[in-house]
């Protein structure tokens, strides 16, 4: 798509490769003065001094196509992008609702064009031979069933899908056009080029079948609503949702299911579309309750120039037993885990679920192993810490990594704490001590597992100590050599 | 100040008036009768946010949420050098299984945070450790809202002095520092209650017996050099 130049510059993409500049693509000005992709952009110079470039943006590009694969889904369910530059759409069944194959044909070529692409597009009864005729043959044709093999016959071998070393193989031998092939034997083709060409060869024929993959599987949980006037106030949009939310939910409670995931996608009058996404920590049904998770991502929908059709896809669900209704809360003496899931639904789509967690209990005797966050999804589950050994006491707050100390003044006694020291550009004075609690790493962990002497090295002696205006904190010796660490705040 | 007088009669009225829209939130009591008596109805109110300030307020909260709080909401910094350690937690009566620990980065958002878990009322207390430029009044008078909606408990952990904090919209503010006490003694705290609405300041030197979960004023000791300042009750 070009912006804003003078539509007759020849424009050319760009990128590098193997440390030169070469053409990825162009457009048909550049065509037409001769160059083709994979030119180098000194020798594309030399031929048309006036070449516009832009640099190519691959993933940009996927990008685009994937969203023009997803807007091909208003024709059908069955639509892919195919290779960088191609959509695969699979019409069976769907032609009618359009007025017939040659109505659904011009109708998306048009649209496309009127977005401002170069759009080149077949339909036939077999994906290659689609193919074929959309990228060698002539644009906009609907070949009728059974004419493949005629209608292929003079176009070039390229349109066969092959890699290009086997494409050119072919042209060298004089083989340019698909006719040329059916006369030959499959076995020596197929000796000489490998088993591809008659693979792609009965694909285009239509006598194997090549099944789509389309894009994502088909959510069979999806409700739409397509309006007469475009709509774009956030009050308008909030209110369709909340009925499409109504549908869906109706239809997960029909099934005993419940979505995991939400996707509202926009379609705006100016092809293209918006979407807005919620995940729930449990499989919800609930309409007011996803209702007021979508609250906040409505603001990032962007209506554009106005959206037409909004469409409601549960991605992801669960079985969700039927629920009896419940009565009214009574006291605040129990909160019931709905409200609960809530609130991690809620805060989990504001911050990201990995940043609502709970604590699960690891039994490992070393401190900072003996516990971890999980994601807190099911809160009710048995988090393991019940079951836990009775332990010396434990700090309440525990240090990332343990922190060092500067010794200023050593212990009473060998092996007692020092009596002061630096931590966190602050002299503190010992005031009681009590320990040590000697702490072994598990045997199977470190390098010197078999060794007693590595084992020994690794242990820590872990003191309480009680600084001279009362604060308590968890120090650790790491090896007999004294180096001294706080680990851990009490108070 | 004898009971009976217009003065408490009038402070009654308007200890009523914060819980009027709403069911009566209760409290709770700390157990310790001087502390308790400063309190409005000789409680921590609920439905409410409390400060916590001094180098010792995290202990103290821990062990006031312990056996009162079954489920609980902290929000805390991304990335911060401690973290809540849920073996210790447990030692303090707190069970790490009803624990639900929130992330964020800016202090806004963990504001953002606080007040939904408060207003949601899924869970009996939220502690927010928030400071800085973002706890203004505006921001604690939005938590005491939602606190009020709620039902539960809200405790905002400044991380800074009690002295050194800007007005805000608490139900209470104390300043907790630690004192030295024997091995015997689980923790000892000096105790300042620097604002309480409907209720009174003052300023304790008390000891938590962990074995019985109970609050109990510091004997005075022969190792510290002026006994405890206690307020005249």
């Amino acid at each position: 798509m070009r912006h804003g130049s003078p539509p007759n510059r020849p424009l050319a993409l760009i990128a590098g490769r193997g440390g030169r500049l070469v053409l990825t693509a162009i457009d048909r000005p550049a065509a037409a003065a001769g160059l083709t992709p994979g030119m180098s952009l000194a020798d594309a110079r030399t031929l048309c001094p006036e070449l516009e470039t832009a640099p190519a943006d691959p993933a940009g590009d996927a990008a685009a196509l994937r969203a023009l694969a997803r807007w091909a889904e208003r024709y059908t369910p069955w639509a892919a992008p195919d290779g960088v530059d191609g959509l695969l759409l699979d019409l069976t069944g769907c032609a009618h609702l359009f007025g017939g194959e040659a109505a659904l044909l011009a109708d998306l070529l048009r649209r496309c064009r009127a977005a401002g692409l170069a759009a080149r597009g077949a339909l036939a009864g077999s994906a290659g031979a689609a193919w074929a005729l959309a990228r060698c043959g002539e644009t906009d044709t609907v070949l009728p069933a059974g004419q493949e093999r005629d209608a292929l016959a003079p176009l070039p071998v390229a349109g066969l899908r092959l890699d290009p070393a086997t494409t050119g193989a072919l042209e060298r031998l004089g083989l340019r056009s698909i006719g040329d092939l059916y006369p030959l034997p499959r076995a020596s083709l197929a000796a000489r080029f490998g088993a591809a060409i008659g693979r792609r060869l009965d694909q285009a024929l239509g006598r194997q079948d090549e099944p789509i993959a389309p894009q994502r599987p088909a959510a069979p949980y999806r409700t739409r609503l397509a309006f007469a006037e475009p709509i774009g106030r956030r009050e308008d949009i909030a209110a369709v949702l909340d009925r499409l939310l109504a549908e869906l939910c109706a239809l997960l409670e029909r099934d005993g299911q419940g979505a995991r995931r939400l996707t509202l996608a926009g379609f705006r009058v100016d092809h293209t579309m918006v979407e807005a996404a919620i995940g729930t920590a449990r499989p919800a049904r609930a309409p007011a309750a996803l209702a007021r998770l979508f609250a906040e991502r409505l603001d990032r929908i962007d209506p554009g120039f106005g959206i037409e059709t909004l469409v409601l896809t549960a991605e992801a669900v669960e079985p969700l037993a039927p629920t009896q209704v419940a009565l009214p809360e009574g006291g605040r003496g129990q909160p019931s885990p709905a409200t609960l899931a809530d609130l991690i639904d809620r805060l989990g789509n504001r911050l990201g679920f990995h940043h609502v967690t709970r604590p699960l209990a690891v039994a490992s005797h070393v401190p900072e192993q003996a516990f971890r966050q999980a994601p807190a999804l099911a809160l009710e589950a048995d988090s393991g810490w019940d079951s836990l050994p009775a332990l010396p006491p434990r700090p309440s707050r525990l240090l990332a990594r343990p922190e060092a100390l500067e010794v200023l003044a050593p212990g009473r006694e060998a092996g007692w704490p020092p009596a002061c020291f630096r931590w966190r550009r602050r002299v503190w004075h010992m005031g009681r001590a009590r320990g040590p609690e000697r702490i072994l790493p598990e045997w199977w962990h470190g390098a010197g597992a078999c060794d007693g002497n590595e084992n020994r090295a690794a242990a820590r002696d872990y003191w309480q100590v009680e600084e001279s205006e009362g604060e308590r904190f968890w120090l650790f010796r790491a090896d007999p050599a004294g180096r001294w660490y706080l680990h851990g705040l009490f108070s | 100040m004898p009971d009976g007088s217009p003065l408490a009669a009038l402070r009654a009225a308007l200890a009523v008036a914060p819980a009027a829209g709403g069911r009566r939130p209760s409290g709770w009591a700390t157990g310790l009768p001087a502390l308790d008596a400063a309190l409005p109805e000789g409680r921590l109110a609920a439905g409410a946010v409390h400060g916590l300030a001094g180098r010792a307020a995290y202990g103290f909260l821990v062990r006031l949420l312990g056996r009162r709080a079954r489920r609980v909401l902290w929000v805390r910094p991304v990335g911060a050098a401690d973290a809540v350690y849920p073996h210790g937690l447990k030692a303090c009566g707190l069970d790490p299984a009803g624990l639900l620990l929130v992330t964020a980065r800016t202090d806004a958002e963990r504001l953002a945070a606080a007040e939904e878990g408060l207003r949601s009322g899924a869970v009996d207390a939220v502690v927010a450790e928030v400071g800085g430029r973002a706890l203004t009044l505006t921001a604690s008078r939005r938590l005491q809202l939602a606190a009020q909606a709620g039902g539960g408990f809200g405790f905002l952990l400044p991380g800074e002095e009690a002295a050194r904090l800007p007005a805000l919209s608490l139900a209470s503010l104390w300043q907790i520092d630690p004192r030295p006490a024997p091995w015997t003694v689980a923790a000892r705290w000096r105790v300042d209650l620097a604002r309480c609405r409907n209720g009174r300041t003052g300023t304790w030197e008390v000891d938590w017996d962990a074995q019985t979960d109970r609050l109990a004023m510091a004997a005075p000791a022969g190792d510290r050099p002026v006994a405890a300042r206690i307020a005249a009750e």
